[in-house]
């Protein structure tokens, strides 16, 4: 897949797996690496960056298999702008996909 | 490449940044490491998958809205050296190079300039918050008065006192230069108004008592002209005023005051008499003189409409004459019947016109009892309607 489209959607995507339910790290890098094929390293620093604009929280929780793992939730703020990621998702590709199928206006 | 040493290259292009943001993404990393381990996956297929570790520093530094290339750049150098494994930056710019000094300098101007913080300079590097701790610049703010002045800091507190100090003393020269030209302008008026050494409807005295009720004095020598502007008093605390403010406790100078208060008026009326009489006398003249020009305007309009009138109303006898032996010749049973009508429709118009330049002429309008002029008689007539 192109990487421009990968990174202009990982976004949109690592949101929603978060509003789904509360992920660490790997456990989110390998639901992501489900539906594109990103380079793992990149996941990070999103989190990190979504999470300096409060739209992401963190909270520990204990495994049995290690240290403790740091879990993501998505807060309110991040919510609406999952909801405005994801309206103005649905109207681009709604466009480009008129446009390349040629039946759009 | 090992665990050990990827943390340890991707810890060195992150310096820049807090540290304890370093350990954060450093344990995310570690712990990702770990579990693809216990996948089963090799340490060195582990690391593999994250790419090159520059550009994977890149990308975080991206997400801390840091100049990824710069830093990078920087931060390779050994302008943020690191000490493997200790966690901790031991020196350079960040810490006491002259990153500290811009981030004190710049936190100074922000002062200055804002009275605020500069965000961005010192909030700490992907943290988002303002708190204490280390900067885009790598400045790590020591707390409250702890903190030591640097050269660049002292330089802008310096200023910024400057600064200050010359706004304050512009202000307070536009202060006297306002106090001066409403005193001259005072002093200009009083004659005219022939208030005397009165000023703004308060007598000398009661300025005096005023200002013991007051109990406000201004610390000058100077006469009534300096007492303090209500502006003055009510901007008590701006900077440019403030050297106006105070109490009195000091009796000297309230006599001085006094006394002062006292020359001024014996002056004041004595020139305020001779300018008086010069200003009442040419407000007179100038009034005479307007008169006459008045009289003289509706002397040459009444006349000029009053021969107008004379002419026609003569044409218009003439007319009349004319009509009146048509009549008789008509009446004898001459075919002079348009002779007439021109007689009748001239005698007609210059009537008319001898009236109406009779109606432009301007006439003096008759006074009633009381004094007003030309209603009286208008509301009777709408009374007597009504």
């Amino acid at each position: 897949m192109n990487p421009q489209f990968k990174k202009g959607v990982l976004e949109l995507i690592v949101l929603e797996s978060v509003r789904r339910k509360d992920m660490y790290g790997y456990e989110l890098v390998e639901e992501v690496s489900e539906v594109i094929d990103v380079n793992e390293g990149t996941i990070y620093p999103l989190l990190k960056r979504l999470t300096n604009e409060r739209y992401f929280e963190t909270y520990l929780r204990e495994s049995s298999e290690g240290p403790p793992r740091k879990y993501y939730h998505l807060t309110a703020a991040g919510i609406l702008y999952l909801e405005r990621l994801a309206a103005e998702w649905e109207e681009f590709q709604a466009r480009v996909n008129a446009f390349v199928r040629g039946s759009g206006g | 490449m090992s665990k050990e040493r990827f943390l340890s290259e991707l810890r060195e292009y992150l310096s820049i940044l807090e540290d304890q943001e370093q350990e954060d993404i450093l344990a995310e990393y570690a712990q990702h490491i770990d579990m693809k381990m216990l996948k089963g996956l090799s340490e060195e297929e582990a690391i593999r998958d994250f790419g090159s570790v520059k550009e994977l520093a890149a990308e975080i530094l991206a997400a801390y809205h840091v100049d990824s290339e710069h830093a990078l750049a920087a931060g390779r150098r050994g302008i943020w050296p690191v000490t493997p494994g200790s966690g901790r930056n031991n020196a350079g710019l960040g810490r006491s190079g002259p990153g500290r000094r811009i981030g004190q300098g710049m936190s100074g101007l922000g002062r200055i300039f804002g009275g605020a913080d500069w965000p961005e300079l010192n909030g700490k590097a992907g943290s988002g918050e303002h708190e204490k701790g280390l900067s885009v610049y790598g400045t790590e703010e020591p707390e409250g008065d702890e903190r030591p002045e640097t050269f660049f800091g002292r330089a802008c507190r310096r200023g910024k006192e400057l600064l200050l100090r010359a706004l304050r003393g512009m202000q307070a020269g536009f202060c006297w230069i306002g106090r001066k030209c409403r005193g001259a302008a005072a002093w200009c008026v009083r004659p005219f108004t022939g208030r005397g050494a009165q000023a703004d409807g308060l007598d000398v005295d009661e300025e005096y008592a005023g200002l013991l009720e007051d109990g406000e004095y201004e610390g000058s020598d100077a006469g009534a002209e300096n007492v303090k502007s209500d502006k003055c008093v009510a901007n008590k605390e701006s900077a440019g005023c403030e050297n106006y403010d105070g109490n009195v406790t000091n009796g000297n100078a309230l006599r001085r005051k006094k006394a002062g208060i006292r020359e001024t008026k014996e002056r004041s009326s004595v020139m305020g008499g001779f300018f008086g009489a010069m200003g009442r006398g040419m407000v007179q003249m100038w009034q005479w003189m307007l008169g006459c020009c008045i009289f003289g305007l509706r002397l040459c309009w009444n006349t000029g409409w009053l021969l107008f009138s004379l002419l026609c109303a003569g044409i218009a006898m003439i007319m009349l004459l004319g009509v009146g032996i048509t009549i008789v010749l008509l009446c004898c049973g001459y075919p002079f019947t348009g002779i007439f009508i021109t007689g009748l429709g001239g005698l007609l118009c210059f009537g008319a016109l001898a009236a109406g330049g009779f109606g432009m002429m301007i006439r003096k309008k008759k006074e009633n009892e009381d004094g007003t002029k030309g209603k009286k008689m208008e509301e009777v007539h709408y009374e007597q309607t009504a």
